[in-house]
């Protein structure tokens, strides 16, 4: 199936025409914003174009096709098959991934348990589909680094939001699982507490993370991380975005069972690096820090366990050590 | 002899007719009793599975043999190969399905209106959702299998003493 037809099935067959022209340049797509009452956006190479009702796209927002309370019900029923049900923690979570890794993030009313916590979330109004765009091939550059005499070195890839962090992570999990010049391959367990890695649909991961790679998708990291280490004997454990107490904690006891980690924290230098890892006593092989620069991201540097500059890497794909 | 051959076929026609119009009825439970167990298998996994619909009704397809087996794969295939909408898909495989089926209209509403009934954001609730049809299934199995005897009776009866009617017609 392609992209655009992942698209399109998001939609209820009477919305697929005026989706179907709005779609040709899927390739360069990366929001579709829907709003009850507001008009339909689509983000194109971070430019913004309204959806007509005839399914032309234009910069006038007054043309613009605006949604209605039943469109965006029919939305959600088409997108949960009928089975709101059945996608009643991912709707709680605010999200929920469907065929093709694609995210669609929600708000709406939050109803609250006794606790406070939030219990579902009812009259969803808002919506941001995020159209998933695997970078095969993103950990080229790097996978020579990320190897010592066949093993796989502990790697922490550290970046602010939206410098590519997990596209890059996916990548390596899919290189360390298949194997390639510098190591064979190896066991990969994910844990994907957000389902951002694997993008998986009804526990089918639509991203290719390996085929040595088992997913535990939905879970907490810290539980999904003992989880997998008692069932699935992974030689390598990947987890995105770590950084509280508790998360360093089930690495730590990772790292003591033999098995190598990768996996990303938000932060920009070796500094919040260290304050994050103070007490926890972890020591990475591999520190990869990310940045994005005119809108590319790019590998900025790496440092080794010494904490030791490495490499530097400038623009896409290049490297210099 | 030819008026008597005449007369035993005239006779022997209509017990048959009758005897068809209660077999209808026998088939008739039977289906009403399927689908009463094809819903509440749907209940079961839906509330303690969390099972979406389709999904549902591929497994009930593994399950169920003729007549719906077949309808529910289709279903499934329909909409989580094709991406068709449920309520399309569910409509136009039923309805094929339901046509050549001794049910009554209502009974055949009652499963044609079946996407009607979803929707629910939580599982025990939308299995609850399915207790409507549910207990309508039921009141109409409980209704055929009291007159079911009787009924039965009475249209062989019908159906003999026509045929010996219509053969002192011929007469």
């Amino acid at each position: 199936m392609t992209k655009r037809e992942e698209i399109i099935r998001i939609f209820p067959e009477y919305m697929k025409s005026r989706w179907e022209q709005a779609l040709l340049q899927v390739d360069k797509l990366q929001e579709i914003r829907l709003g009850v009452g507001q008009p339909v956006r689509l983000i194109t190479a971070g430019e913004e174009r309204f959806l007509s009702g005839k399914g032309n796209l234009g910069r006038d927002w007054q043309d613009a096709w605006y949604m209605t309370e039943r469109d965006m019900e029919e939305i959600l029923k088409n997108i949960c098959r009928y089975s709101m049900y059945a996608f009643e923690n991912e709707i709680r979570q605010g999200f929920l991934t469907v065929s093709g890794g694609h995210r669609i993030g929600m708000a709406g009313q939050v109803v609250l348990n006794e606790n406070g916590m939030i219990r579902n979330m009812t009259h969803i109004r808002f919506m941001n589909i995020r159209i998933s765009h695997e970078v095969i091939g993103a950990a080229d550059a790097v996978m020579p680094f990320l190897y010592k005499e066949n093993r796989f070195l502990n790697t922490l890839l550290v970046s602010p939001p939206g410098c590519g962090k997990t596209t890059l992570l996916r990548d390596i999990i899919r290189q360390v699982s298949e194997g390639n010049i510098y190591g064979t391959g190896r066991q990969v367990g994910v844990v994907d507490e957000r389902s951002e890695i694997a993008g998986s649909f009804m526990g089918i991961p639509q991203n290719h993370v390996g085929f040595r790679t088992d997913v535990l998708d939905g879970s907490p990291k810290v539980q999904g991380m003992m989880l997998l280490m008692r069932s699935m004997a992974p030689a390598v454990v990947a987890v995105d975005e770590v950084g509280g107490e508790e998360d360093l904690r089930a690495l730590y006891q990772i790292l003591q069972s033999g098995s190598s980690v990768v996996a990303t924290m938000h932060g920009d230098s070796m500094e919040d690096v260290q304050s994050h890892m103070r007490h926890a006593g972890i020591l990475f092989q591999r520190y990869l820090f990310l940045q994005k620069q005119k809108g590319i991201c790019q590998i900025r540097e790496m440092y080794d366990e010494d904490q030791k500059r490495i490499a530097g890497m400038w623009g896409e794909g290049k490297c210099s050590a | 002899m030819l008026r008597l051959a005449g007369c035993i076929l005239a006779v022997a026609g209509c017990a048959g007719f009758a005897w068809n119009i209660c077999a209808d009825g026998a088939r008739r439970l039977v289906l009403l009793k399927k689908m009463r167990g094809i819903y509440e298998t749907m209940k079961y996994y839906i509330s303690y599975q969390k099972a979406t619909i389709p999904e549902t009704l591929r497994r009930l397809a593994e399950r169920e043999g003729e007549p719906f087996g077949a309808a529910f794969a289709e279903i499934d295939e329909r909409v989580c190969e094709k991406g068709e909408a449920f309520p399309a898909a569910w409509q136009s495989c039923m309805k094929m399905v339901l046509e050549g089926l001794p049910l009554t209209k209502e009974e055949k509403k009652l499963i044609m209106d079946f996407p009607c009934s979803l929707g629910f954001m939580e599982e025990n609730a939308q299995a609850g959702a399915l207790d409507e049809p549910l207990r309508e299934i039921s009141l109409h199995i409980e209704e055929i299998e009291k007159e079911h005897k009787s009924k039965n009776k009475m249209i062989m009866s019908l159906g003999v003493a026509a045929g010996v009617l219509i053969s002192i017609l011929l007469l």
